[in-house]
């Protein structure tokens, strides 16, 4: 493991580094879905590396965002964040990215996502957390239900599809909701074991 | 310098200038449009002339900060954040002074200025904005002008010894009906 913040039965969270745009920047290139908010665009590792040097440059950071590796190999899969910190209101926004499509599936997304949850809820002492879904991404809107998020409304946006602009999904989740969706999803795997 | 066409009873609004690196605390929030609501950070003239001059380093692009200026002396009691993808939408956050005591109504009548000016003149399809549920002035001018609740954000902003909810309100243009079928 290498600089691990958040560690969990099969993956780890820990900071990105600079390092890190090589492989986000190969999976913008080998991506699967369309249903993605942006779309599909080939990202160069150049511009993802100034994303990532951005990310800590700003004091407090309102932005932290996580690699996702497995703990077997240290592989980086994906990654997981916090956007838009509100330190005074104790408010934030997830976002999560299983990048990698061979790892799709499998269960690591939920993992992931509930370290993130735990670090923003137990480390950060956050109150709220909000995430907002593109509505095609049916896959999404779905997994941050089972992880206890309740829906908040629709926003129109920006995006289209197919010749139509369609909305985003809103929802929030508290300390107590996350909880009991984590104990459901643990209750869960046990039973699968 | 005042925009003729952004002119209130109370307020005016106006692009930001040089001097107002002096009152960076009236007009400096960095978490705006999405959050930062009621925040008050310190921030001196130092600082603040270095984000008027980060904000400013282009005369295009789809973020502007505009200040809010009271009509009564002058003074910037706020501003007024334009984040936007023209002509499609444009998202916007107000930002009030400290210790204002009728920062709501000075906030209101800023609205009432802004939604007829992107949404009727500069024609966006959708004008966007995150309102604490407690703005209650505000609120009322957002209803008055026809913008109507499409997210709330349970618990979102903290007040002494409570916690609100945080609502979009959203302003539609009628003028792009059937652009979407």
């Amino acid at each position: 493991m290498r600089n691990a913040m958040m560690i969990g039965e099969r993956v780890y969270l820990r900071p990105l580094e600079k390092t890190d745009a090589e492989v986000i920047a190969r999976h913008a290139h080998e991506e699967t879905e369309t249903f993605f908010e942006s779309g599909r665009i080939p990202l160069s590792p150049i511009a993802v590396e100034k994303w990532i040097e951005g990310l800590y440059k700003q004091q407090p950071s309102l932005h932290f965002q996580f690699a996702v590796c497995l703990l077997e190999t240290d592989e980086m899969i994906g990654s997981v964040g916090l956007g838009g910190i509100d330190w005074i209101n104790r408010t934030a926004e997830t976002e999560s990215y299983l990048d990698s499509a061979a790892h799709r599936g499998k269960g690591y997304g939920p993992e992931a996502k509930h370290l993130l949850l735990e670090y923003a809820f137990e480390h950060l002492h956050i109150e709220m957390l909000s995430s907002f879904v593109w509505e095609p991404n049916a896959r999404s809107a779905s997994a941050v239900l089972s992880q206890g998020y309740r829906p908040a409304g629709r926003i129109k946006s920006r995006m289209m599809q197919n010749g139509e602009f369609r909305d985003m999904l809103a929802f929030d989740i508290s300390r107590d909701e996350w909880l009991e969706a984590r104990a459901r999803w643990q209750a869960a795997r046990q039973t699968k074991k | 310098m005042r925009a003729i066409y952004l002119m209130g009873t109370k307020v005016y609004l106006r692009a930001m200038i040089e001097a107002d690196k002096e009152s960076g605390v009236a007009w400096f929030n960095s978490g705006m449009p999405l959050s930062g609501f009621g925040n008050h950070y310190p921030i001196n003239a130092e600082q603040a002339e270095t984000v008027l001059k980060e904000e400013n380093s282009s005369v295009f692009g789809g973020n502007r900060r505009y200040a809010i200026v009271r009509n009564d002396g002058d003074a910037v009691v706020g501003s007024f954040l334009e984040e936007s993808n023209y002509p499609l939408i444009a998202r916007i956050g107000i930002h009030m002074a400290p210790m204002l005591a009728d920062a709501d109504g000075l906030q209101a009548e800023a609205l009432s200025l802004v939604i007829p000016w992107l949404r009727d003149e500069r024609q966006f399809r959708l004008v966007q904005i995150y309102l604490p549920d407690d703005q209650r002035e505000t609120i009322a001018a957002a209803a008055k002008l026809d913008m109507t609740e499409v997210v709330r954000l349970r618990r979102h902003v903290a007040r002494p010894g409570e916690r609100v909810d945080l609502v979009m309100y959203e302003a539609v243009n009628p003028r792009w009906a059937g652009v979407n079928a």
